[in-house]
């Protein structure tokens, strides 16, 4: 088996892996290399080929595809080497990758510091319990921006979309566009978890009927999906009695939720958190296993790509640092989810300067963002709002012997 | 007539309702809660415009090409120009950026593609 050295290794060449490899590039790493599974780079940005990505960074609304490429040119200039249709087998402790193509058999990669950027994938039909039958024309909302997309293959006619989340919600407009009628999008919260531009451009302006707190209790059809029926769902999001309603319809898309795709995180034992699905990581982003980073939806899911390629610069940096110094900052102040707060990353920290990321468990008005140490107060604003479709992104400085952090969002009355 | 919008100017979501007499002229702005709201309910009930994105068959290839205008257009005349792009098939050897469709509509807008030809 050949080995191949390298001081950083990047599994993974979606938007998290690019930035990662360009900043561990930048930050003065001799030797970087990205892994990647697909025939290219780009990861799932390739199928998006919608606009408004890079509102933040490049001030411009590009599409999934162009905001790949500014990245992927800046990583085909370098000289980071790029391993393609290459599947990453298994992670050690000790930084060695191995991974597996049709040129090279098996290889190993020893790296000095890794970075996983591998991203999510979707929650499918089995993980909801929908009960009925199980007919052709049942597809995860990202498979079928796939099929449409890049493969080029239609995959119905009339549709209805489970989960309102942005993948669903831009495939309803996709389908329109491609000549299908999407009937009805429901979504089993009282809120969209999409962001509400994706709700007025793809769903308000195609009249496609939004149905809050509504969820689907049975999918009809033997050989191919001929309707679902939907239903009212209460409080506790169980469906109450009378209140279904059937859509015909030949394609049911499922929009439900996105799972940091972390098996081989675990293999190299790397610990999860349970609020994320992800790693457990301080705010160098180094997981629990030193020379371990992580960035991007494998981290925690993201609602823009331009945060992900700023959290994903961070990580690129710190793998870099991590495998010129051989050292790391100790990082043992632990931070905590106060009032409202479903999660933050990272969940340890070193003194001074840090960024917390994290979301709300409920949407608030008029919320005010603390974070605290002790008795100290290290940030305290007010926001017009916070929903937990929008991450947030606070900036303060750690003190040294403080204690843990709390991060609280409580709401102020007005 | 009544016209009940989403304001997508911030997370906030503003319900706004906009009054319109029979000419189509706005008499009435009700629920933003900032002058960004009331610009976005003007825009979208004078001139709405939306960025189109499509993919397009290529002559002789399997894997489409993805296309988008260069500028937003006018909401209304999205379905008529998507009719006019899947007329079309893109030559082979597409880049990123080259013109498909020019001044499609006669909107002034160009139809441009937003990735490289794959086949």
């Amino acid at each position: 088996m050949r080995t191949l050295e390298y001081q950083v290794a990047v599994v993974g060449g979606g938007p998290a892996g690019l930035a990662a490899a360009l900043a561990a590039k930048k930050a003065g790493a001799q030797k970087v290399c990205i892994v990647e599974r697909d025939v290219r780079l780009g990861g799932i940005l390739n199928q998006c080929i919608h606009a408004g990505f890079g509102l933040h960074t490049f001030k411009t609304e590009l599409t999934g595809p162009e905001y790949a490429a500014r990245f992927i040119t800046d990583v085909l200039e370098s000289d980071i080497d790029v391993y393609l249709e290459t599947m990453v087998m298994g992670i050690e402790k000790d930084k060695t990758v191995t991974a597996v193509n049709r040129n090279l058999g098996l290889i190993k990669i020893q790296a000095k510091a890794v970075v996983l950027a591998m991203g999510c994938r979707e929650r499918p039909r089995g993980a909801l319990n929908i009960p009925g039958t199980r007919p052709a024309g049942i597809y995860t909302a990202g498979t079928a921006q796939y099929l449409i997309n890049i493969e080029g293959k239609m995959i119905g006619r009339e549709a209805v979309i489970l989960g309102s989340g942005d993948i669903g919600l831009i495939m309803a407009r996709r389908l329109t566009y491609q000549g299908a009628k999407v009937k009805a999008v429901c979504e089993v919260m009282p809120y969209s978890s999409g962001l509400s531009r994706n709700v007025v451009q793809c769903l308000d302006d195609l009249n496609i009927p939004l149905l809050l707190s509504h969820t689907a209790v049975e999918i009809h059809g033997s050989e191919r999906v001929t309707g679902v029926t939907i239903a009212k769902v209460d409080k506790n999001r169980q469906p109450i009695a009378g209140t279904e309603q059937r859509f015909d319809c030949d394609t049911l898309l499922l929009s439900v939720g996105l799972i940091p795709e972390n098996e081989l995180s675990l293999g190299a034992g790397v610990a999860l958190m349970r609020a994320t699905n992800g790693p457990a990581v301080d705010n160098m982003l180094m997981t629990e296993v030193p020379g371990i980073f992580a960035c991007g939806n494998v981290l925690h899911v993201h609602d823009l790509v331009d945060y992900v390629s700023e959290e994903a610069e961070s990580a690129g940096q710190s793998a870099a640092e991590y495998a010129m110094k051989g050292g790391h900052p100790k990082a043992d102040l632990q931070v905590h989810c106060g009032e409202n707060v479903r999660y933050t990353v990272p969940q340890r920290v070193t003194d001074g300067p840090v960024t917390l990321r994290f979301r709300v468990s409920q949407p608030i008005k008029s919320p005010r963002i603390r974070v605290t140490q002790g008795e100290s107060v290290l940030y305290n604003k007010r926001k017009v709002i916070c929903t937990p479709g929008e991450m947030e992104t606070v900036h303060c400085s750690a003190l040294p012997n403080g204690g843990p952090l709390k991060v609280e969002v409580l709401e102020e009355k007005r | 007539m009544k016209r009940d919008l989403l304001c997508i100017q911030c997370p906030l979501g503003c319900r706004i309702t906009v009054m319109l007499d029979d000419e189509g002229n706005i008499q009435k702005i009700e629920g933003n809660t900032c002058k960004n709201g009331e610009a976005y309910a003007i825009s979208e009930c004078t001139c709405p415009k939306r960025t189109l994105t499509a993919i397009l068959s290529v002559e002789g290839g399997v894997i489409p090409i993805a296309v988008r205008s260069d500028e937003p257009m006018d909401k209304d005349r999205i379905f008529e120009c998507l009719k006019v792009l899947h007329a079309l098939k893109a030559p082979q050897g597409v880049k990123m950026g080259d013109v498909i469709l020019e001044n499609a509509l006669g909107t002034g807008v160009n139809i441009i593609a937003t990735r490289d030809d794959w086949n």
